[in-house]
């Protein structure tokens, strides 16, 4: 019990929080690794996946090779990064991307391809080319699931980026790192709670919005956990 | 050589096997005919550790070693469990772990004062004349610029450089304390990498730090063009190589052995063995079972 | 390609294959204890579940929740109370991997045909019964798509485990890293990645062969 109570007093320091080296700014560089990561993935996978589901062809290949990014251990994978590429920001984006690029890569396929036939054929009667099938339904179709995709990626992001500290880098993984050396218990279990509240956070918001936006939604679309 | 480490790993992995039929019994088991052996992540641990191993098993003892575990604050406790028996340790860095506030630095004052607060269940053997301190490292050009050949150089030119340190640093005694309170040191950043490893040899190099902490017998300190500041106030203690035992586990042959190796052992040798594994990227229980052939 | 095959040390590799094949055994071992383990703990809390339904969100949550808590700081957790032996990774790697079987095997469940439940009820099967001969049938699919779930992220986690000392092939990457030396760390991620590919096909395949109604 006085365990919980040391990080109550170890959460409560203003210091902790406001320092050079607190808690907020760790989550700011968190969030900076998160969210960049984020963005070049989708950019990736995005695209990628709506060109695969529309083709219809490549995809078994390309989805595979995608998904040995998140096979590879993201420790690893950082590690090899930084013998290549030096010691900067660049292997925690590789190793972070490469994670975040399949689950988005996989849903967008499998919205665009599995879009519903009916629904198709109507579009394709009322006179659409595929390209304006492509646009006004099918994507819009896939969004459901594209958006689980990105849901799955961010929440995979935000538990990973700790491993960013290992590196002698940033984010909130510093606190696990620094309190594993330091044999500072409160400061490592402070770590994985701000980690796993601004998980949680972020899943909350994400249920909000998935909410909002596709409660209307009466197509059927195949989840994908 | 290589056997010998096979004969070690594959202990291993016949136990793992056991484990899956009875895990929680067996986890808390010691296998009281077998030494077992404990090292530190870094590669000086990884080399002490091999050299005691050797010794004790060219002696007819069975001997089983636990490399890269962690830091003290995980082998203390695992030392006291029963889970390993033996570790290289270093005077000065046990003393401070168990008492951060002392202020003693020569190995007479520090041997005593470690009798005092030594744990009752462990002991210590013969010192070895071996020694790894703690030192710090500027890149050539920083020494120049600000003409630093020693620790006391740093005083008026530290609120403009950045130091890199262990994670532990800024709080033991031993590290940034330490430096503040006999040199007066203040630093414009502190950094938490890793003690001398390759993420402050990355960070010195690429100029992200201008002062890295090292291990004065590292291997890398031969082939880089850095410049170990001489700690001209003495602030440091003494930090020889000596066999931290679980009293349970010893027995007068294993304590004969083991002080013939820090007899044997110097600070030549060690920087030597350093090199061998970090630069040459020989491995090192073959490195120590070659020394403890070519010397014992 | 041959820039990469001429940074690699292959004689450190023919050098060292004993070193490197007991840490691929220790690595697959711990993978697949947990899996053993962990897929037992979910089967108990399965039969919680189908006893009282309503234990299942409940369960979900705290899964969800125990699954955003970093890997690390997990096993950097169970130290003080479990040791350094392998206790402490088994027990975090299980830990992990119900919690992916149990989320997988829970959507299995969700998605029970309730038609197929009411015909057997209608037949006169037993709750038992209908759990053994049909309810089993049905979520063993999902079971089989949650263990190649959780056989690669393990894979992954035994590696961070390196971090306190066990870690199979994690160590490669340490003490590759440690030395600045490329080749045991590109052998350590290679071996991660061949292992993941295995487990996964070998389940696959496996999960093939006990569904013989499924194909």
């Amino acid at each position: 019990m006085d365990i919980l109570t040391a990080t109550w007093h170890w959460l409560i320091q203003p210091d902790h929080w406001l320092s050079d080296t607190g808690i907020l700014l760790r989550l700011r560089e968190h969030l900076w690794y998160v969210l960049v990561s984020m963005v070049i993935a989708s950019a990736i996978a995005l695209p990628l996946g709506v060109a695969l589901g529309y083709w219809r062809k490549g995809a078994f290949l390309v989805i595979n090779l995608f998904n040995i990014g998140r096979a590879i251990p993201s420790l690893g994978l950082i590690l090899l990064c930084i013998i290549l590429f030096g010691f900067n920001d660049v292997p925690v984006f590789v190793a972070l991307i490469a994670l975040s690029v399949p689950p988005i890569l996989t849903n967008t396929w499998v919205g665009i391809y599995h879009a519903d036939r009916t629904l198709c054929d109507a579009a394709t009667a009322l006179g659409m080319t595929p390209i304006q099938s492509l646009w006004q339904l099918r994507i819009p179709l896939a969004m459901p699931l594209i958006f689980a995709g990105v849901r799955t990626a961010l929440l995979q992001l935000i538990a990973t980026a700790v491993v960013a500290a290992y590196a002698g880098l940033g984010g909130l993984g510093r606190f696990l790192i620094d309190g594993l050396g330091q044999r500072d218990i409160p400061q490592v279990i402070s770590g994985s709670l701000v980690v796993t509240l601004l998980a949680l956070a972020c899943e909350g918001i994400f249920s909000l919005i998935n909410n909002v936006l596709f409660q209307s939604q009466t197509a059927p679309a195949i989840t994908e956990s | 050589m290589k056997q010998s480490l096979w004969h070690s790993f594959n202990h291993r992995g016949f136990k793992l096997s056991l484990l899956a039929a009875g895990l929680f019994s067996l986890s808390f088991t010691t296998l009281a005919e077998t030494v077992t052996i404990g090292g530190a992540n870094f590669t000086e641990s990884s080399i002490l550790a091999n050299i005691y191993a050797s010794a004790l098993k060219k002696n007819n003892i069975d001997v089983k070693t636990r490399l890269n575990l962690g830091n003290r604050e995980i082998i203390i406790p695992a030392l006291k469990s029963g889970e390993i028996d033996i570790v290289p340790e270093y005077l000065g860095a046990l003393l401070n772990y168990y008492d951060g506030k002392t202020l003693a630095t020569t190995q007479s004052d520090v041997s005593a004062g470690l009798e005092k607060v030594l744990p009752a269940e462990f002991t210590l053997l013969t010192p070895s004349s071996a020694s790894s301190v703690t030192a710090w490292a500027v890149r050539a050009e920083t020494a120049k610029k600000y003409g630093l050949t020693k620790l006391s150089d740093l005083t008026p030119v530290a609120h403009e450089l950045v130091i890199g340190g262990p994670p532990e640093f800024p709080v033991r005694a031993l590290g940034l304390p330490g430096l503040k309170r006999v040199y007066g040191l203040e630093f414009k950043e502190v950094k938490s990498l890793d003690m001398g490893g390759p993420l402050s040899r990355l960070a010195l190099n690429s100029g992200k730090i201008d002062v890295a902490t090292v291990v004065s017998t590292q291997g890398s300190l031969a082939k880089e063009d850095w410049v170990v500041l001489e700690d001209d106030k003495h602030e440091q203690p003494s930090q020889n190589v000596v066999p931290l035992v679980r009293k349970a586990a010893l027995t007068p042959k294993i304590d004969g052995i083991l002080n013939q190796v820090s007899h044997k052992l110097d600070n030549t040798a060690l920087v030597e063995l350093n090199k061998q594994v970090d630069l040459q990227h020989k491995d090192p229980a073959a490195v120590a079972e070659q020394w403890v052939n070519a010397n014992l | 390609m041959w820039m990469c095959a001429a940074m690699i040390d292959w004689q450190w590799i023919v050098d060292n294959q004993g070193p490197i094949a007991a840490l691929l055994w220790q690595h697959t071992l711990l993978v697949a204890v947990s899996l053993f383990f962990g897929t037992a703990l979910t089967g108990v809390l399965i039969g919680l579940t189908l006893r009282w339904p309503a234990s299942a969100p409940v369960l979900l949550g705290l899964c969800g929740v125990l699954f955003t808590i970093p890997s690390l700081a997990l096993f950097i957790l169970l130290i003080p109370f479990t040791g350094l032996s392998l206790t402490t990774s088994v027990i975090g790697l299980t830990l992990y991997s119900l919690l992916i079987l149990l989320r997988n095997v829970v959507a299995g469940i969700e998605k029970l045909p309730f038609d197929v439940l009411e015909s057997a009820r209608a037949l006169g099967y037993t709750r038992w019964h209908r759990f053994v001969d049909v309810e089993l049938h049905l979520i063993i699919p999902s079971l089989f798509a949650g263990l190649r779930i959780a056989s690669v992220t393990l894979v992954g986690l035994v590696t961070v485990t390196a971090l306190i000392g066990q870690g199979g092939l994690g160590q490669l990457l340490l003490s590759g890293f440690n030395q600045d030396f490329l080749t045991p760390i590109v052998v350590s991620v290679v071996l991660s990645l061949v292992l993941s590919f295995l487990f996964d096909s070998l389940i696959a395949h496996v999960g093939y062969w006990v569904t013989p109604w499924a194909r």
